[in-house]
């Protein structure tokens, strides 16, 4: 055996690890553009051409998106087309699955944004574009992907119920607001706009509790929300202190005290009277990541 | 070619961009560092396995890379993650009682039969010598690469090479093929 070979490929090449080689190679990591990671392909395609120094400009096309259906040829899907089943791909944006009987409407493709509305049915979504580029319309509020992977289901009533898998979601209306990490989920009514999010592993008391503080402002329910919080749900008692005013926000924000450690830059009367910095600080430290990333994005809607 | 130095500076710069949200930079890891995991999880699970368990270490380490102090350990990191993912996975799966592979089965079952058939082989193999063998022989490593991206002593990896590849091919005559 040709150890040199063997160690670096130098010297006379030994045959059978050659051969080794050539078999086992069939078997090498390609760096393919797969359906299953799309996001990171067109992402390495990206950084590639960054890094050597190029400039980019990346100007999707008016369709970027192509629709697959089993057992039918891909098609472009144009602006203003209804699609009711299949997935929808697109290079640069990323890739969402409409599950059979859902309607989802393409509004607008362009580089900057990629507008979609789902008026009823199941979307499952895995966007690798820039935060804020990829945006879903229901009936009661927007929804804004900070992230990668999302499932968002909108009843025939207009209700929506998204639960994020990975990175962040935004659900927006008027000027009430509701950000989802990764592991969360949030409803949202027409009429209304988003409800206080919660982790899905959160105590079913604090999850029955604020749905019914969010639909009745029931002090009672306020109350056993925060009783059965625990650090973790942190999240839900941030979004609950820009949903509360006077007594109940400073009850709000003395069960958050407790539950994370806050940086003295937060005080009490800074959060009660809805301090905007105060409040992104507040946010920090539920650690689940800072503020500045998202805020740039958020300005912009 | 970029020095150990500047392959240093390279991680670390998109490591933290990517622990702020940069995607474009998370993506360049992916590419960066796609062989390596791919070739740590071959060592382990079949290769239909490996592919789709590139995608959980992936989204795993996208989703913990806030947690990820210092930049530099993101090789040893990922690599944890990869391995761990591969021992849940075995955990996870049903024992199977498998035939005794052979190139000359391989070929007349499929088109990778005999590269699977290989590949089973190298599996069985101690510990130590597997992971060394597919970045090498799969992979396409020379030893000094899978020292450097596997943070083994060059001296380490020279043995296990040796070693390993005596041993795989043993076994391969052992097994006619």
């Amino acid at each position: 055996m040709n150890e040199d070979y063997l160690w670096d490929r130098s010297g006379e090449p030994d045959a059978g690890i050659a051969n080794l080689e050539q078999v086992l190679g069939r078997l090498r990591w390609r760096e393919k553009k797969s359906r299953r990671w799309p996001w990171i392909a067109a992402s390495a395609a990206a950084a590639a051409l960054l890094l050597i120094g190029l400039s980019m400009h990346i100007s999707s096309p008016a369709t970027s998106w192509t629709l697959s259906i089993a057992g039918k040829a891909p098609t472009a899907v144009r602006a203003g087309q209804v699609l009711t089943q299949g997935t929808i791909e697109s290079d640069f944006v990323g890739e969402v699955e409409i599950e059979p009987k859902s309607r989802l409407r393409m509004l607008s493709s362009k580089a900057s944004e990629h507008r979609m509305a789902l008026d009823h049915g199941t979307i499952h979504a895995l966007i690798w574009a820039p935060p804020a580029a990829f945006v879903v319309d229901t009936p009661s509020a927007k929804t804004v992907d900070l992230g990668c992977r999302y499932t968002l289901r909108v009843a025939p009533d207009g209700a929506g119920f998204l639960t994020v898998e990975t990175g962040w979601v935004a659900f927006q209306w008027k000027n009430l607001e509701s950000f989802i990490p990764a592991g969360a989920a949030c409803t949202t009514r027409p009429g209304h706009g988003p409800d206080t999010p919660h982790f899905l592993d959160a105590p079913q008391t604090l999850v029955a509790s604020v749905a019914r503080f969010d639909r009745t402002q029931d002090p009672q329910a306020l109350a056993a929300a925060l009783s059965a919080a625990r650090p973790r749900d942190a999240l839900t008692l941030w979004h609950l202190l820009e949903r509360t005013q006077g007594a109940e926000r400073a009850e709000v924000f003395d069960r958050f005290a407790a539950l994370v450690k806050l940086s003295p830059e937060v005080t009490r009367d800074a959060v009660l009277r809805g301090d905007p910095k105060a409040m992104d600080v507040a946010w920090n430290a539920l650690q689940l990541g800072d503020t500045n990333w998202w805020r740039e994005w958020k300005r912009a809607w | 070619m970029l020095t150990a130095i500047e392959s240093g500076l390279r991680q670390a710069t998109l490591v933290r961009a990517a622990r702020s949200g940069d995607r474009v930079a998370f993506g360049a890891l992916y590419q960066e560092y796609g062989r390596l995991v791919h070739g740590v999880l071959l060592a382990h699970v079949s290769y239909q396995d490996a592919e789709d368990l590139m995608q959980d270490v992936f989204i795993k380490a996208l989703e913990r890379l806030p947690e990820l102090r210092e930049p530099a350990a993101f090789r040893a990191w990922l690599l944890a993650i990869a391995r761990r993912a591969a021992t849940d996975h075995q955990r996870s799966r049903k024992p199977v009682e498998e035939p005794a592979p052979t190139l000359a089965a391989g070929k007349n079952s499929q088109p990778d039969g005999e590269a699977f058939a290989v590949l089973a082989t190298i599996q069985r193999l101690p510990e130590c010598y597997r992971e060394t063998l597919v970045l090498r022989l799969v992979e396409g490593m020379t030893g000094p690469e899978i020292a450097e991206r596997t943070g083994l002593t060059a001296d380490s990896v020279r043995v296990n090479l040796c070693r390993g590849m005596k041993l795989l091919r043993a076994r391969l005559e052992g097994s006619a093929l």
